[in-house]
């Protein structure tokens, strides 16, 4: 297998090609921070029954979801439905006059916020990407260990943005700082494992790579667990809070592809660097 | 009991215990998104003046205290937006229309300007009055002279009364008013005696309006989100239980590896510390623990734990004599893990993407306190229980 390790290093590194084509071609979910409107969600009666408002409503997006306690609608509107119009009816089909009496969430972004907030979040990962780059750079001072670790980074990011364009999760508030979070974690084990291959003279570099491994696949895999928790908890107990799940699910992909990318890509990188191109200097 | 004498194990004690004070006597408070209530988000036309962002914010908070809200919270962000926090229920329609007016408000007759807001001098709520539901007001002694004699002789002409550009009445001049002699009593009816909820709001907007006076610029509604409290009280509910069960699936993981609650109970205790921490920095510098601040929590506590996973295992590899040089290394390891988290969520304080910065204040304070606090600590302890271990 030890032969074959320069065809597997480039596998995760087409899977992440591959994602971006899949994004490019599937295309992403906006939600509201992005595309503007409106998002109200509110505690309804158990076999509440939506269908006149989906049909007055044809633009707008109804969702049931049930938690053990209670069965929330999710309403989700375009910046030219009219809101007023809207949540009157709503009001109407609940029985009451107003809807902040109920278990009531609403949140209303304008197309300049929105269209500022596209901008603002694909410069903010960016930004992030290239200032994590350089920081890399100076705590190694060495091109190949260093652009492995940004490599596995920025496929981490690509194939995380994959899933969500599979599953459908929205780009959004929440789902921007998932990526932010996944270029931390990413970079975690990266540093882990370079430091070790790197700094640590007594072993052999098989011995070394498989003391990281031990360690590494027990920080992914607390975080893996913790996220898939949150993910389970959250969606049973609380679906309004979408926002953790989003982050949940977005880091629950971008770890399990990152245990690839560390161990097959990375390790890959390295072991070609140690045992070929530094020796052939 | 060493241990307790050590210089950085201390250190970590004297600041949690710190934090627990502050978080006990001062509390910490929720964002309106876990509390319940409603953030709007205002946006300017163009860039103001920090000027004239003061007076803004002045006139809205009159505004919504104006409205029958008294515990609100108005402040700019940068030179284009105004985020507004109601920390209650409140209804959101009347609200919308009384900030996001920009209130310039003017009388005409035959095309002549007879008062504008400024010559306002009292106002008082609407009500039903003689001539409908509407609001009174009176004018002051120059604006009702400067009406008299814009009036004189118009009797039966219409009296065009605008509120930002729009018509909002327009009632007949009665010839006993257009006798050239100052009336300060006026009155905008918008409805007859049974008003609407809809005419009840239009009446609100024109008396905040010619209460509060008018805005510098215009101003758009960018961002409302509003959360009811029962459900705030629910996200935290939630959030506090997934917390727990998250943390206890990573002490089942950590123990499956370690085997050893002399491992695994401080790398829990050290984490949960660290969570302390942010919770106490939060209380002290008045921070408001919203949705995006708990998902910086639970980043934090998940770095905590990796880098604790780092700690162990270097101290586990290092001979007895090169455990000094081991545990460098796994510094080395975590400082560099650390500068590259700031280093990524630094844009977003460079940026103000608003709604994310509670999320990157608690990731680098949680960072911050983990490098130079606890973890130390945790070298400390994980190395001592070891050496019996």
């Amino acid at each position: 297998m030890y032969k074959n390790y320069k065809v597997l290093t480039v596998i995760p590194v087409i899977l992440a090609l591959l994602s971006v084509v899949f994004v490019s071609v599937n295309g992403l979910n906006q939600s509201i921070d992005v595309s503007g409107g409106t998002e109200i969600t509110v505690i309804v009666p158990n076999n509440f029954d939506y269908s006149s408002l989906e049909k007055q409503y044809p633009d707008v997006d109804f969702k049931i979801s049930t938690s053990s306690s209670a069965q929330y609608l999710d309403v989700k509107a375009g910046t030219n439905v009219d809101i007023d119009e809207l949540r009157n009816s709503l009001a109407a089909a609940l029985n009451t006059d107003d809807l902040s009496k109920l278990q009531y969430t609403e949140k209303q972004i304008g197309s300049t916020l929105s269209s500022n907030f596209w901008n603002q979040g694909f410069q903010a990962v960016g930004f992030a990407f290239l200032f994590m780059a350089i920081v890399v750079y100076a705590i190694f001072r060495t091109p190949v260990p260093s652009f492995a670790v940004i490599l596995a980074a920025a496929s981490d990011i690509v194939i995380a943005v994959g899933g969500m364009s599979l599953f459908g999760i929205p780009i959004s508030t929440s789902t921007i700082a998932a990526l932010l979070m996944l270029i931390g974690y990413s970079v975690d084990t990266d540093i882990m494992l370079t430091t070790r291959v790197l700094k640590r003279k007594s072993d052999t570099l098989e011995n070394r790579i498989n003391q990281s491994m031990k360690t590494g696949m027990t920080m992914s895999i607390t975080t893996i667990v913790a996220m898939a928790v949150l993910y389970l908890v959250v969606s049973y107990i609380v679906p309004a809070a979408e926002m953790l799940k989003d982050i949940s699910i977005v880091l629950l992909i971008g770890l399990i592809a990152d245990l690839m990318l560390t161990w097959v890509t990375n390790v890959g990188i390295l072991r070609y660097y140690v045992t070929e191109l530094k020796k052939s200097k | 009991m060493k241990l307790l004498k050590d210089k950085k194990v201390l250190f970590l004690l004297v600041c949690v215990v710190a934090s627990i004070l502050t978080i006990v006597f001062n509390g910490i408070s929720f964002g309106v998104d876990l509390s319940g209530g409603s953030t709007i988000v205002l946006q300017t036309e163009k860039p103001v003046t920090e000027q004239e962002m003061g007076v803004i914010t002045e006139i809205l908070t009159s505004r919504l205290n104006t409205n029958g809200l008294s515990d609100v919270n108005v402040y700019s962000r940068g030179s284009e937006e105004i985020a507004i926090e109601i920390p209650e229920s409140a209804d959101l329609e009347r609200i919308k229309k009384v900030i996001a007016q920009q209130g310039v408000f003017y009388a005409t007759i035959d095309n002549v300007t007879a008062y504008t807001g400024k010559d306002v001098e009292y106002v008082e709520e609407p009500a039903l009055t003689a001539a409908g539901y509407g609001v009174s007001f009176k004018l002051s002694s120059e604006g009702a002279d400067n009406f008299a004699n814009v009036s004189y002789g118009k009797g039966g002409y219409k009296v065009l009364l605008y509120l930002d550009e729009i018509l909002i009445s327009d009632p007949v001049l009665s010839p006993d008013l257009a006798d050239g002699k100052p009336h300060p009593s006026q009155v905008i009816t918008v409805a007859g005696s049974n008003p609407t909820k809809a005419d009840e709001d239009q009446a609100w907007a024109i008396y905040t309006a010619l209460k509060s006076g008018s805005l510098p610029v215009k101003v758009n509604i960018a961002y409302i989100n509003s959360i009811s409290p029962t459900l705030g009280e629910e996200f935290i509910k939630s959030s506090i239980i997934a917390g727990i069960i998250a943390f206890l699936a990573v002490a089942t993981v950590i123990g499956i590896r370690y085997k050893t609650p002399k491992i695994v109970l401080p790398i829990l205790i050290t984490g949960a510390s660290e969570v302390l921490l942010i919770l106490g920095f939060a209380s002290i510098i008045g921070w408001k623990l919203d949705l995006a601040a708990i998902a910086g929590i639970i980043a934090t506590l998940g770095t905590s734990v990796d880098h604790q996973i780092v700690i162990t295992d270097e101290t586990l590899a290092g001979e007895s004599k090169k455990v000094k040089r081991s545990i460098q290394r796994a510094f080395f390891i975590i400082f560099g893990a650390a500068a590259t988290t700031i280093a990524a969520m630094s844009p977003l304080f460079l940026m103000s993407i608003g709604m994310l910065k509670g999320f990157a204040i608690t990731t680098i304070a949680g960072v911050l306190f983990g490098v130079f606090i606890s973890r130390p600590a945790f070298a400390r302890i994980i190395r001592e229980l070891l050496r019996k271990y």
